[in-house]
């Protein structure tokens, strides 16, 4: 009878399998440790956020403060004057050549693409980045000098961007001055020539990191004139659009440019070339930056891309998708090149953006294939004072923040509706 | 066949030979080695995390909780015409924010215990106390101390201290708190108060606590419940310890122009938290000599809203608001003569007091722990005691009603951005600054703005500024100059950088918000005249332009009037020389600012930014090689005192310049409406530098490691600093007659 060897359960364990169990403890041991770095990621996470809101705070609070001048924002928002010094009106747009922001305020997008487009603002609904409402400043007197003494140069030749001073003293009522600005109108000169009043200093925190660059989060205010807005009563809606900063340099802007020094030279999206190539005229022109003067080279841009949602007719050529109730379609290419040469898009997935209706969205995706214009959308849920308002408001633009690279993710971390009631009257 | 039964060692049980168990082993250990690692990374990591939680809520509750204070503060009052019942009173009444702002050189934070950070090693070569000295990496950090008391309404908030007899009670009502924020000190173990109170001192004899650690540096808050109870006051009156006192007249609160009327803003007979003492002045090492008692009492002596030792019913009246109201009867002059009736201040023994509020004292441990456990004890929970920050109640109800409100802060710093017509804001280039006829510098004596309405002076050029001046001589000269900001426009100051074109020409530009504080510019030399003073702009031939030039020479202790009439600011007469006048007042606004005190931080230029555009946030975060901070003669305290204008009705020709700016009278001139709060912060920013219960933590890339120039690339590298700073900025509201009459 051949001997029967032993079990090998009972023989000792090869090298082979003492390797294979370690390895499999080795796997176990660091799926367990892999839990960490996710958690403290999480922790950084909350951590930040909990800065962010101290920082959201702060920006608030210097809202606050400075205030928004209502008169002024009243006379901006009822009365456009155009370069002429008179109201606005469609020949004025086009003989003076205003820029997107103004142009993009006049468009009807449902009406023909002649003289009648140009449609009356709706105040009460339309989004105004500060600098737009800087467009509608009055025309650069050419005969002011600038006011430093023993300097005769004229305004306009010093600053192109300076306007109105002289004729300031002389209004019954204040012009369009800058809202967040001085009345006075040499402070009102100074920012007409920089929009300082409300400069990326103060729009970014926590101030006590000397350099903006190296600050963590950074604002650019909405305005919107409230629907209960009287000639009597301020009711302004400030949104609060809360980004990131930039992670590095942007590529194609030079590193040692200074970052106020001719920024407002030529149409601001032409830092970002593509965009000049995008869309058609009307769909270039309205796209509005709305920190044009911010340094690029750390503050992300907002700008306000045109778009269309459901309450457009079906089967026309504004709404040739039949869009569905929380379909959203851009006006512009959603893929872009970006300055860097990267391919990417505007909005992806996930992203926040602002929609001139006053309410908040975020992407959901791209309901139909190969067509990234069209996007689905999910309202946010979080504050927002303007759903009463949707009904009699179709979409027509949407404020995104603009991702540096084509592989960035959105800088637009939050968008905050503070509440109305900052604007001051004059008396 | 015994043998053949024999197992053979062919069938034995194998086992390991050595070669496997070397490389099980071996590889065993490698494994243990990695994980340990990953373990070791991940606890470390933990630790961290876990010291930076407790930072973050703390940072948290504090700006929550500073945020909610300022959103009830009461400002200056606009128009106290107005305010006769409670109602309106709620709405319109006025306070006083008093801004206390201070360094305290000697603390230290602890040697490392762990391998994680060594801070001390940070600052190896770095002169911290700055003294002017070269490089001295043994000395202590340099901190702000700062403090903050405003009134603010209570609104629906009410103590949860029990009731008792003459004090605050569900009965009454306590329409205001008295809100301070501020360093405390840590009582001694016993409960008695310790010797040595500053951050930054070392223990004396038989304290307990060394105040030069940061993992003993505590802010405290106390919500000082004012009591309006009129019930106190039968037929009007109330006789204790023999005196009459009469009800007092809550409707002129703050403002009223009656006698009894809380009236002038620094008038806080009660508020001995608050330090405002002539003799505070710190010595060469930025360390407050003083060692009166009140010095002692005005950080951590406070406790719970009018607690007092129950067996010790001597002491009435306190924290009730007649003590507020019925103060200002009494002249400001005797917030610090001892013996004067009121004496709040500066009393150390208490003797002739009758209205002083010993309840804020910690007097003994018994005492403590009564108190604490009156305001938190909670069954099963152990009580808040002096000496345990550790808080087992909730951090919302320590932080409303106690003092001790967030441990291991060390810097506290509170600056204000305000609308402030200061003169030399205003100023033009130095060389054009002193009256060509004599050498003389003026005394800007009233500063025009032309630009406000060109119907004032319609021959005036646009867009300047003309300030009136005196030269030695009494002459009158007119300067006009270049205005960048310091108009009374309603909003807050900003800086204004001057930028050379690309053509030649040169662009203003609004930098940003100009945020008030104590600190200076040592790349001037002290003293220097005020021409060369430091500045904060670039004028377009590159000369730096002034900012608030004043003499760092002197203590910039803002002192309360000695005038024995100086209850009303109609009373304060004429400032003829601030400067020869033991006990002025100057706020910022004064137009003496000979005698004005307050300096600017240094510059610092910042990629992106314009050089010199703006200050450097707190210089005395650490004192960079190439920016000591600090020198010995320079002011340690600076005081800003926001009050509001009583006397609506005033005649304002009989009150010179000075007092109607000290006070906030309005005045024709300037556009401003009379009795308004044209001076008020708009906002204040409060950072703070928070620590864990060891004083290692560390952060990272906050703080520049030394000063950039414009596009530096070193401006990328930084120096880890010890803590974590956090800001808050908190607005203060403004009615809407606060803002300037503009011109229609």
């Amino acid at each position: 009878m051949p001997h029967r060897p032993r079990s090998s359960g009972l023989s000792g364990f090869t090298l082979s399998e003492v390797l294979i169990a370690l390895g499999i403890l080795a796997i176990g041991i660091t799926s367990v440790a892999s839990l960490f770095p996710p958690a403290i990621l999480m922790q950084k996470e909350s951590v930040r956020d909990i800065l962010g809101q101290q920082n959201v705070r702060s920006s608030e609070s210097l809202i606050q403060a400075k205030a928004l001048n209502a008169t002024q924002l009243f006379f901006f928002t009822d009365n456009l004057f155009g370069p002429t010094g008179t109201r606005i009106s469609v020949d004025d747009l086009a003989v003076d050549n205003l820029s997107g922001a103004v142009l993009a305020r006049g468009l009807n997008p449902d009406a023909p693409p002649a003289a009648e487009r140009f449609i009356v603002n709706e105040p009460e609904f339309d989004l105004y980045a500060l600098s737009e409402v800087d467009e509608y400043a009055p025309p650069i007197p050419s005969t002011v000098t600038y006011p430093i003494p023993n300097s005769t140069t004229p305004v306009n030749t010093v600053f192109p961007d300076m306007r109105a001073i002289a004729n300031y003293g002389t209004r019954i009522t204040p012009p369009a001055d800058f809202p967040l600005g001085d009345t006075s109108k040499f402070t009102y000169a100074l920012h007409q020539s920089m929009l300082g009043a409300w400069g990326e200093i103060d729009r970014s925190f926590p101030s006590y990191i000397a350099d903006p660059g190296q600050r963590e989060l950074y604002v650019v205010p909405l305005l919107r004139r409230g629907i209960a807005a009287s000639e009597f009563a301020s009711d302004w809606q400030v949104f609060s659009l809360v980004l990131e900063r930039y992670p590095e340099d942007v590529a194609g802007i030079p590193e040692d440019s200074e970052p106020y020094d001719d920024v407002r030279t030529g149409p601001y999206p032409a830092i970002y070339p593509d965009f000049a190539a995008i869309g058609n005229a009307d769909a270039q022109s309205a796209i509005v930056a709305a920190n044009p003067f911010d340094n690029p080279n750390y503050f992300p841009k907002v700008f306000r891309i045109p778009a269309n949602d459901a309450s457009l007719q079906e089967g026309t050529t504004r709404n040739p998708d039949n869009l569905d109730e929380n379909e959203i379609q851009l006006e512009v290419p959603n893929q872009v090149t970006f300055p860097d040469g990267s391919e990417g898009f505007l909005l992806l997935p996930g992203d926040l953006f602002l929609g001139d209706d006053g309410k908040i969205y975020r992407v959901a995706g791209f309901p139909r294939a190969g067509n990234f214009n069209l996007l689905r959308v999910n309202e946010e849920t979080r504050q927002s004072t303007a759903d009463f308002l949707s009904a009699e408001r179709s979409l027509r633009a949407i404020w995104i923040g603009l991702r540096p690279t084509g592989e960035a993710r959105n800088p637009l971390r939050d968008v905050r509706v503070l509440s109305s009631g900052v604007a001051r009257t004059e008396e | 066949m015994f043998k053949s039964h024999l197992p053979t060692r062919r069938h034995r049980r194998p086992g390991f030979t050595l070669i496997e168990l070397i490389v099980a082993v071996s590889v065993t250990s490698v494994l243990l080695l990695l994980v340990s690692r990953v373990f070791n990374e991940t606890t470390k990591a933990i630790n961290i995390g876990a010291d930076t939680s407790q930072i973050v809520s703390n940072a948290r509750i504090l700006s929550d909780q500073a945020f909610q204070d300022a959103a009830r503060m009461s400002v200056a009052k606009a128009n106290p015409e107005k305010s006769s019942s409670r109602d309106e009173f709620a709405d319109e009444a006025g306070g006083f924010l008093v801004i206390i702002q201070q360094r305290n050189a000697g603390v230290r934070f602890p040697d490392p215990t762990n391998t994680r950070q060594d801070p001390e090693e940070w600052l190896a070569g770095v002169d911290r106390n700055g003294d002017g000295d070269a490089n001295d990496p043994g000395e202590p950090i340099v901190i702000r101390t700062d403090q903050i008391a405003f009134f603010a309404q209570a609104d629906h908030t009410e103590s949860i201290t029990p009731a008792a007899p003459d004090r605050y009670d569900s009965e009454a009502f306590a329409p205001f708190q008295r809100i301070w924020l501020g360093h405390v000190a840590r009582a001694n173990l016993d409960g008695s108060m310790p010797t040595n109170t500053e951050p930054g001192q070392a223990p004396a004899a038989g304290d307990d606590f060394d105040m030069s650690q940061v993992t003993n540096l505590v802010i405290g808050r106390q919500g000082l419940f004012i009591l309006d109870d009129q019930s106190l006051y039968p037929d009007g009156e109330r006789v204790y310890d023999g005196t009459t006192y009469n009800a007092p007249d809550t409707s002129l609160l703050f403002a009223g122009s009656g006698t009894n009327g809380f009236q002038v803003g620094v008038n806080f007979g009660v508020t001995n938290t608050i330090r405002i003492d002539e003799t505070d002045v710190a010595n060469a090492n930025g360390v407050d000599s003083d060692t009166d008692a009140y010095d002692q009492l005005w950080k951590g002596a406070t406790d719970v809203i009018a607690l007092r030792d129950p067996d010790n019913e001597g002491q009435s009246f306190a924290s009730f608001f007649e003590s507020f109201a019925t103060g200002s009867t009494v002249n400001i002059d005797g917030l610090y003569d001892i013996g004067s009736p009121t004496n709040g201040l500066t009393d150390p023994g208490r003797a002739g007091f009758t209205r002083t509020l010993d309840d804020q004292e910690l007097p003994n441990e018994a005492y403590a722990r009564h108190a604490l456990s009156w305001a938190f004890a909670t069954p099963g929970q152990r009580p808040l005691t002096t000496q345990d920050i550790d808080y087992p109640y909730a951090p919302e109800a320590v932080g409303r009603n106690h003092t001790f409100f967030i441990p291991y802060v060390s810097d506290f710093a509170v600056d204000f951005a305000a609308d402030i017509t200061d003169d030399y804001t205003l100023a033009d280039d130095p060389n054009t600054l002193d009256d060509p006829s004599t050498t003389a510098v003026e005394n800007v004596e009233r500063i025009l703005l032309p630009w406000w309405d060109p119907r004032f002076q319609p021959d005036w050029p646009t867009g300047q500024w003309r300030s009136i001046r005196r030269n030695a001589n009494g002459d009158e000269i007119f300067v006009d100059g270049f205005f960048p900001d310091g108009l009374p426009d309603g909003r807050p100051d900003e800086y204004v950088y001057f930028q050379p074109s690309s053509n030649g020409d040169v662009i203003a530009r609004i930098v940003g918000i100009k945020w008030y504080n104590m600190a200076y510019d040592p790349t001037v030399t002290p003293n220097a005249a005020i021409g060369a003073n430091p500045v904060w702009v670039q004028n377009s031939a590159g000369v730096l332009r002034q900012g608030l030039p004043f003499d760092r020479t002197e203590p910039v202790t803002w002192r309360l009037p000695r005038n024995a009439n100086a209850a009303n600011p109609s009373t304060l007469g004429p400032f003829a020389n601030p400067l020869q006048l033991d006990g002025e007042y100057h706020t910022l606004p004064s137009s003496n600012l000979a005698s004005s005190r307050i300096e600017y931080p240094p510059l610092v230029g910042h990629v992106g930014l314009p050089t010199t555009a703006f200050p450097e946030p707190i210089p005395n975060v650490l004192a960079f090689e190439d920016n000591p901070a600090f020198p010995p003669n320079v002011q340690n305290r600076a005081v800003f005192v926001f009050g509001h204008t009583p006397d609506y009705d005033l005649d304002q020709s009989n009150i010179p310049l000075a007092a109607r700016e000290a006070f906030g009278f309005g005045t024709d001139d300037d556009g401003f409406e009379a009795g308004s709060a044209k001076w008020w912060p708009y906002a204040l920013r409060i950072r703070f530098r928070l620590h864990d219960g060891d004083g290692t933590y560390a952060s990272v890339g906050e703080v520049p490691s030394a000063t950039p120039a414009l596009n530096d690339p070193s401006q990328d590298e930084f120096d880890p600093i010890p803590g974590k700073w956090f800001e808050q900025i908190v607005p203060i509201r403004h009615h809407d007659n606060h803002r300037p009459d503009l011109p229609n």
